[in-house]
Protein backbone atom coordinates (compact mmCIF):
# COMPACT_ATOMS: atom_id res chain seq x y z
CA UNK A 1 0.00 0.00 0.00
CA UNK A 2 2.99 2.02 0.78
CA UNK A 3 4.36 1.76 -2.55
CA UNK A 4 1.73 2.38 -3.96
CA UNK A 5 0.83 5.81 -2.42
CA UNK A 6 4.24 6.45 -3.49
CA UNK A 7 4.15 5.76 -6.93
CA UNK A 8 1.07 7.90 -7.16
CA UNK A 9 2.69 10.95 -4.96
CA UNK A 10 6.30 10.73 -7.46
CA UNK A 11 3.61 10.25 -10.60
CA UNK A 12 2.09 13.63 -9.38
CA UNK A 13 5.30 15.39 -8.33
CA UNK A 14 6.72 14.27 -11.49
CA UNK A 15 4.11 15.57 -14.08
CA UNK A 16 3.97 18.67 -11.59
CA UNK A 17 7.84 19.21 -12.29
CA UNK A 18 7.55 18.73 -15.57
CA UNK A 19 4.96 21.22 -15.88
CA UNK A 20 6.90 23.68 -14.08
CA UNK A 21 9.83 23.01 -16.17
CA UNK A 22 8.24 23.57 -19.40
CA UNK A 23 6.66 27.23 -18.06
CA UNK A 24 10.14 28.10 -16.48
CA UNK A 25 12.11 27.11 -20.19
CA UNK A 26 9.21 29.62 -22.02
CA UNK A 27 9.57 31.89 -19.42
CA UNK A 28 13.29 32.10 -19.57
CA UNK A 29 13.16 31.79 -23.24
CA UNK A 30 11.30 35.14 -23.66
CA UNK A 31 13.07 36.62 -20.90
CA UNK A 32 16.56 36.05 -22.72
CA UNK A 33 14.91 37.67 -25.76
CA UNK A 34 14.06 40.71 -24.20
CA UNK A 35 17.55 40.97 -22.63
CA UNK A 36 19.08 40.18 -25.72
CA UNK A 37 17.03 42.93 -27.18
CA UNK A 38 17.68 45.33 -24.64
CA UNK A 39 21.58 44.78 -24.49
CA UNK A 40 21.71 45.44 -28.60
CA UNK A 41 20.03 48.37 -28.10
CA UNK A 42 22.37 49.38 -24.81
CA UNK A 43 25.12 48.84 -27.26
CA UNK A 44 24.32 51.07 -30.06
CA UNK A 45 22.79 53.87 -27.74
CA UNK A 46 26.09 54.09 -26.22
CA UNK A 47 27.57 55.27 -29.13
CA UNK A 48 24.80 57.05 -30.66
CA UNK A 49 24.12 59.45 -27.86
CA UNK A 50 27.12 60.88 -27.66
CA UNK A 51 27.32 61.04 -31.87
CA UNK A 52 26.74 64.45 -33.85
CA UNK A 53 25.22 63.90 -36.88
CA UNK A 54 22.73 61.21 -38.35
CA UNK A 55 23.91 60.70 -42.06
CA UNK A 56 21.48 57.80 -42.94
CA UNK A 57 18.23 57.65 -43.23
CA UNK A 58 17.45 61.44 -43.43
CA UNK A 59 13.71 62.68 -43.08
CA UNK A 60 12.12 62.84 -45.83
CA UNK A 61 11.26 66.50 -47.88
CA UNK A 62 8.14 66.80 -46.11
CA UNK A 63 9.76 66.38 -42.56
CA UNK A 64 7.95 63.11 -42.38
CA UNK A 65 9.97 59.95 -40.11
CA UNK A 66 12.07 57.61 -42.22
CA UNK A 67 12.84 54.20 -41.79
CA UNK A 68 15.82 51.71 -43.01
CA UNK A 69 17.72 48.68 -41.86
CA UNK A 70 21.06 51.04 -42.32
CA UNK A 71 22.85 53.71 -39.73
CA UNK A 72 25.12 55.82 -40.45
CA UNK A 73 26.10 58.55 -38.00
CA UNK A 74 29.55 60.54 -37.30
CA UNK A 75 30.49 59.66 -33.28
CA UNK A 76 31.74 62.04 -30.94
CA UNK A 77 34.98 62.01 -32.69
CA UNK A 78 33.94 62.26 -36.33
CA UNK A 79 34.48 59.55 -37.50
CA UNK A 80 31.93 57.66 -39.59
CA UNK A 81 30.35 54.50 -37.98
CA UNK A 82 27.38 52.13 -39.55
CA UNK A 83 24.91 49.76 -37.78
CA UNK A 84 23.11 47.58 -39.77
CA UNK A 85 21.35 43.97 -39.63
CA UNK A 86 22.44 41.12 -41.35
CA UNK A 87 19.50 39.32 -41.62
CA UNK A 88 20.92 35.92 -42.77
CA UNK A 89 23.26 35.94 -39.22
CA UNK A 90 20.65 37.41 -37.71
CA UNK A 91 23.29 39.69 -36.08
CA UNK A 92 23.48 43.58 -35.66
CA UNK A 93 26.84 44.69 -37.13
CA UNK A 94 29.44 47.92 -36.79
CA UNK A 95 31.00 49.30 -39.05
CA UNK A 96 33.83 52.59 -38.98
CA UNK A 97 34.35 54.46 -42.11
CA UNK A 98 37.20 56.81 -41.38
CA UNK A 99 36.69 60.22 -42.01
CA UNK A 100 39.90 60.49 -43.79
CA UNK A 101 42.48 58.34 -45.02
CA UNK A 102 41.93 54.55 -44.48
CA UNK A 103 39.22 51.35 -45.41
CA UNK A 104 36.58 50.80 -43.62
CA UNK A 105 36.55 48.24 -41.31
CA UNK A 106 34.14 45.68 -39.63
CA UNK A 107 33.70 44.84 -35.76
CA UNK A 108 34.40 41.43 -35.61
CA UNK A 109 31.77 40.93 -32.57
CA UNK A 110 28.46 41.78 -33.49
CA UNK A 111 26.17 44.22 -31.67
CA UNK A 112 23.64 42.01 -31.13
CA UNK A 113 23.26 38.36 -31.78
CA UNK A 114 19.75 36.48 -32.55
CA UNK A 115 18.22 39.91 -33.89
CA UNK A 116 15.17 38.78 -36.44
CA UNK A 117 14.42 42.34 -37.45
CA UNK A 118 16.15 45.98 -36.77
CA UNK A 119 14.79 49.51 -37.98
CA UNK A 120 16.21 53.01 -37.57
CA UNK A 121 13.55 55.73 -37.54
CA UNK A 122 14.74 59.14 -38.05
CA UNK A 123 12.82 61.85 -37.16
CA UNK A 124 12.58 65.52 -36.22
CA UNK A 125 13.79 68.70 -38.27
CA UNK A 126 17.60 68.24 -37.40
CA UNK A 127 17.15 64.57 -38.04
CA UNK A 128 18.89 63.64 -34.67
CA UNK A 129 16.19 61.56 -33.48
CA UNK A 130 16.78 58.11 -34.15
CA UNK A 131 14.30 54.98 -32.76
CA UNK A 132 15.31 51.86 -32.49
CA UNK A 133 12.37 48.98 -33.02
CA UNK A 134 13.78 45.33 -32.86
CA UNK A 135 12.53 42.08 -32.36
CA UNK A 136 12.50 38.43 -31.90
CA UNK A 137 10.31 35.55 -31.96
CA UNK A 138 7.21 37.99 -31.74
CA UNK A 139 9.15 39.85 -28.95
CA UNK A 140 9.33 43.58 -29.72
CA UNK A 141 11.55 45.88 -28.12
CA UNK A 142 10.96 49.71 -29.00
CA UNK A 143 13.67 52.73 -27.89
CA UNK A 144 14.51 56.38 -28.80
CA UNK A 145 18.18 57.86 -28.69
CA UNK A 146 18.52 61.40 -29.62
CA UNK A 147 22.18 62.57 -30.35
CA UNK A 148 23.38 65.48 -28.07
CA UNK A 149 26.48 66.98 -29.79
CA UNK A 150 26.68 69.47 -32.61
CA UNK B 1 13.91 -29.27 24.03
CA UNK B 2 14.78 -25.70 22.12
CA UNK B 3 17.18 -26.38 19.02
CA UNK B 4 20.08 -24.42 19.18
CA UNK B 5 19.14 -22.93 15.86
CA UNK B 6 15.55 -21.36 17.38
CA UNK B 7 17.65 -20.26 21.04
CA UNK B 8 19.99 -18.12 18.90
CA UNK B 9 17.24 -16.39 16.69
CA UNK B 10 16.87 -12.79 18.17
CA UNK B 11 13.73 -11.31 19.49
CA UNK B 12 11.60 -9.64 17.39
CA UNK B 13 12.87 -5.94 17.37
CA UNK B 14 9.12 -4.45 17.67
CA UNK B 15 5.91 -4.23 15.11
CA UNK B 16 7.29 -3.79 11.29
CA UNK B 17 4.85 -1.33 10.51
CA UNK B 18 6.12 1.70 11.67
CA UNK B 19 9.35 1.00 9.66
CA UNK B 20 7.54 0.90 6.27
CA UNK B 21 5.40 4.38 7.10
CA UNK B 22 8.60 6.08 7.92
CA UNK B 23 10.38 5.13 4.94
CA UNK B 24 7.41 6.38 3.03
CA UNK B 25 7.90 9.05 4.27
CA UNK B 26 11.70 9.84 4.22
CA UNK B 27 11.34 8.66 0.04
CA UNK B 28 8.13 11.01 -0.24
CA UNK B 29 10.15 13.70 0.81
CA UNK B 30 13.36 12.83 -1.21
CA UNK B 31 10.80 12.49 -4.04
CA UNK B 32 9.70 16.26 -3.31
CA UNK B 33 12.79 17.83 -2.31
CA UNK B 34 14.78 16.90 -4.81
CA UNK B 35 12.84 18.39 -7.98
CA UNK B 36 12.24 21.71 -5.84
CA UNK B 37 15.94 21.78 -5.43
CA UNK B 38 16.48 21.52 -9.18
CA UNK B 39 13.95 24.20 -9.91
CA UNK B 40 15.67 26.55 -7.74
CA UNK B 41 18.89 25.78 -8.88
CA UNK B 42 17.16 26.74 -12.35
CA UNK B 43 15.83 29.93 -11.38
CA UNK B 44 18.90 30.77 -9.58
CA UNK B 45 20.91 29.58 -12.92
CA UNK B 46 23.43 31.50 -14.58
CA UNK B 47 21.52 32.73 -17.25
CA UNK B 48 19.15 34.68 -14.61
CA UNK B 49 22.45 36.17 -13.45
CA UNK B 50 23.32 37.46 -16.67
CA UNK B 51 20.61 39.26 -17.18
CA UNK B 52 20.54 40.93 -13.55
CA UNK B 53 24.00 41.88 -14.55
CA UNK B 54 22.84 43.64 -17.36
CA UNK B 55 19.75 45.07 -15.49
CA UNK B 56 22.48 46.91 -13.30
CA UNK B 57 24.82 48.25 -15.87
CA UNK B 58 21.40 49.78 -17.49
CA UNK B 59 20.48 51.18 -14.39
CA UNK B 60 23.58 52.68 -13.30
CA UNK B 61 24.08 53.84 -16.57
CA UNK B 62 20.60 55.93 -16.71
CA UNK B 63 20.92 57.16 -13.42
CA UNK B 64 24.69 59.15 -14.44
CA UNK B 65 22.87 60.47 -17.23
CA UNK B 66 19.80 61.41 -14.78
CA UNK B 67 22.77 62.58 -12.67
CA UNK B 68 23.75 65.14 -15.21
CA UNK B 69 20.41 66.23 -16.10
CA UNK B 70 20.27 67.45 -12.41
CA UNK B 71 23.80 68.91 -12.62
CA UNK B 72 22.56 71.07 -15.86
CA UNK B 73 19.09 71.78 -13.83
CA UNK B 74 20.90 73.16 -10.59
CA UNK B 75 22.86 75.71 -13.40
CA UNK B 76 19.59 76.67 -14.72
CA UNK B 77 18.58 77.70 -11.37
CA UNK B 78 21.61 79.63 -10.93
CA UNK B 79 23.80 76.88 -9.04
CA UNK B 80 27.16 77.44 -8.91
CA UNK B 81 30.25 75.18 -7.73
CA UNK B 82 28.84 72.44 -6.18
CA UNK B 83 29.11 68.64 -5.55
CA UNK B 84 26.02 66.37 -4.87
CA UNK B 85 25.68 63.40 -3.91
CA UNK B 86 22.84 60.81 -3.40
CA UNK B 87 21.17 57.76 -4.41
CA UNK B 88 18.73 56.56 -6.41
CA UNK B 89 17.05 52.87 -6.42
CA UNK B 90 19.78 51.95 -4.04
CA UNK B 91 22.56 53.65 -6.64
CA UNK B 92 24.73 56.03 -5.45
CA UNK B 93 25.05 58.88 -8.04
CA UNK B 94 27.65 62.43 -7.80
CA UNK B 95 27.42 65.67 -10.01
CA UNK B 96 29.93 68.32 -9.80
CA UNK B 97 29.53 72.02 -11.30
CA UNK B 98 33.29 72.94 -11.94
CA UNK B 99 33.34 76.45 -12.90
CA UNK B 100 36.15 76.67 -15.81
CA UNK B 101 36.16 80.69 -16.14
CA UNK B 102 34.17 83.41 -18.36
CA UNK B 103 32.73 83.74 -21.51
CA UNK B 104 32.93 86.15 -24.09
CA UNK B 105 29.09 86.92 -23.35
CA UNK B 106 29.82 86.91 -19.44
CA UNK B 107 28.49 83.59 -19.08
CA UNK B 108 29.94 81.52 -16.50
CA UNK B 109 31.39 78.17 -17.97
CA UNK B 110 31.37 74.94 -16.27
CA UNK B 111 32.31 71.84 -16.27
CA UNK B 112 29.60 69.37 -15.66
CA UNK B 113 30.80 65.64 -14.06
CA UNK B 114 27.85 63.19 -13.18
CA UNK B 115 29.24 59.90 -12.33
CA UNK B 116 26.80 56.45 -11.07
CA UNK B 117 28.30 53.57 -9.74
CA UNK B 118 26.49 50.41 -8.77
CA UNK B 119 28.75 47.60 -7.94
CA UNK B 120 31.49 46.57 -10.59
CA UNK B 121 29.70 49.27 -13.06
CA UNK B 122 30.86 53.02 -13.36
CA UNK B 123 29.56 55.57 -16.11
CA UNK B 124 30.87 58.99 -15.86
CA UNK B 125 29.60 61.92 -18.07
CA UNK B 126 31.01 65.36 -18.82
CA UNK B 127 29.43 68.27 -20.25
CA UNK B 128 30.57 71.75 -21.12
CA UNK B 129 27.70 74.09 -20.13
CA UNK B 130 27.26 77.52 -20.42
CA UNK B 131 25.43 79.84 -17.92
CA UNK B 132 24.14 82.34 -19.30
CA UNK B 133 22.43 85.58 -16.67
CA UNK B 134 18.83 85.44 -16.90
CA UNK B 135 16.64 88.73 -17.80
CA UNK B 136 16.17 91.33 -14.70
CA UNK B 137 13.11 91.78 -16.36
CA UNK B 138 12.22 88.05 -15.72
CA UNK B 139 13.86 87.44 -12.64
CA UNK B 140 11.59 83.95 -12.08
CA UNK B 141 12.59 82.26 -15.96
CA UNK B 142 15.58 80.51 -15.46
CA UNK B 143 18.89 80.98 -16.45
CA UNK B 144 19.83 79.68 -19.81
CA UNK B 145 22.00 77.16 -20.21
CA UNK B 146 23.94 76.22 -23.24
CA UNK B 147 25.03 72.75 -23.17
CA UNK B 148 27.73 71.40 -25.89
CA UNK B 149 30.09 68.26 -26.27
CA UNK B 150 28.42 65.48 -24.06
CA UNK B 151 31.21 62.76 -23.39
CA UNK B 152 31.07 59.66 -21.35
CA UNK B 153 33.48 57.18 -20.20
CA UNK B 154 33.35 53.33 -18.23
CA UNK B 155 36.28 54.02 -16.72
CA UNK B 156 36.62 54.67 -12.59
CA UNK B 157 37.61 58.39 -12.11
CA UNK B 158 36.44 60.45 -8.48
CA UNK B 159 34.52 63.16 -9.37
CA UNK B 160 35.13 64.41 -6.25
CA UNK B 161 39.59 64.84 -6.66
CA UNK B 162 40.22 67.94 -9.08
CA UNK B 163 42.89 65.90 -10.21
CA UNK B 164 40.75 62.70 -11.58
CA UNK B 165 38.46 65.86 -13.07
CA UNK B 166 41.29 66.64 -15.33
CA UNK B 167 42.14 63.63 -16.00
CA UNK B 168 38.36 62.91 -17.59
CA UNK B 169 39.10 66.44 -19.20
CA UNK B 170 41.86 65.20 -21.23
CA UNK B 171 40.47 61.97 -22.04
CA UNK B 172 37.78 63.88 -23.74
CA UNK B 173 40.32 66.03 -24.76
CA UNK B 174 41.89 63.20 -26.89
CA UNK B 175 38.39 62.52 -28.90
CA UNK B 176 37.99 66.39 -28.89
CA UNK B 177 41.13 66.68 -31.50
CA UNK B 178 40.19 63.39 -33.21
CA UNK B 179 37.35 64.92 -34.26
CA UNK B 180 39.00 68.39 -34.99
CA UNK B 181 41.52 65.99 -37.26
CA UNK B 182 38.67 65.14 -39.41
CA UNK B 183 36.94 68.43 -38.99
CA UNK B 184 40.44 69.62 -40.72
CA UNK B 185 40.29 66.92 -42.79
CA UNK B 186 37.19 67.61 -44.72
CA UNK B 187 37.55 71.70 -44.69
CA UNK B 188 40.78 70.86 -46.22
CA UNK B 189 39.16 68.93 -49.14
CA UNK B 190 36.97 70.23 -52.05
CA UNK B 191 33.53 68.47 -52.93
CA UNK B 192 34.57 66.72 -55.62
CA UNK B 193 37.95 65.92 -53.58
CA UNK B 194 35.48 64.83 -50.56
CA UNK B 195 33.23 63.11 -52.44
CA UNK B 196 36.00 60.90 -54.59
CA UNK B 197 37.84 60.05 -51.34
CA UNK B 198 34.78 58.37 -49.68
CA UNK B 199 33.52 56.59 -53.01
CA UNK B 200 37.09 55.27 -53.11
CA UNK B 201 36.00 53.50 -49.92
CA UNK B 202 33.02 51.15 -51.15
CA UNK B 203 34.85 48.37 -52.11
CA UNK B 204 35.45 47.83 -48.59
CA UNK B 205 32.10 48.38 -47.16
CA UNK B 206 29.59 45.17 -46.37
CA UNK B 207 27.00 45.23 -48.72
CA UNK B 208 24.47 46.20 -46.57
CA UNK B 209 25.66 49.63 -46.34
CA UNK B 210 27.76 49.43 -50.18
CA UNK B 211 23.88 49.15 -51.61
CA UNK B 212 23.29 53.16 -50.23
CA UNK B 213 26.94 54.40 -50.45
CA UNK B 214 26.26 57.00 -53.45
CA UNK B 215 23.48 58.46 -51.54
CA UNK B 216 25.02 58.34 -48.28
CA UNK B 217 28.17 60.05 -49.74
CA UNK B 218 25.68 62.60 -51.52
CA UNK B 219 24.73 63.09 -47.92
CA UNK B 220 28.28 63.33 -46.36
CA UNK B 221 29.48 65.98 -49.37
CA UNK B 222 26.29 68.05 -48.43
CA UNK B 223 27.12 68.31 -44.56
CA UNK B 224 31.07 68.40 -44.98
CA UNK B 225 32.79 71.28 -43.08
CA UNK B 226 33.68 74.43 -44.89
CA UNK B 227 36.08 76.87 -43.86
CA UNK B 228 34.02 79.91 -42.62
CA UNK B 229 35.63 83.23 -44.07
Amino acid sequence: MAAGLLTVIVGIVTQWFFSQRQYQDRITRLSDIQENLRQATFAMARELKTGRQVIWPRVNPDQSPRTDSVLVFKNFRGAIVAFFHRPAERKIRRVVIPNGPGMPVEDTAPLGDGIASLTFTTMGPDNKLVSLHLSTEGVHHLDAVRLVNE
Amino acid sequence: MPSASSTNNPPPSGPRRPRGVAMFFVLGIVAVMVPLLLLFSMIGSSQAKQAMHFHDRITTEAIAWSALEAGIARLQASGGADLVSGSLSEVDYQFSLNPTGTGMASQALFNVFARSQKGPFTYIYLTVCEQIPRSPLAPADPNPVITHDFWGTVQNYDITQAFDCVAIANARGADYLEWERTVTYEQDRTDAEYRAALLGKASGLPPEVAANWSAIVDELARQKAVLTP
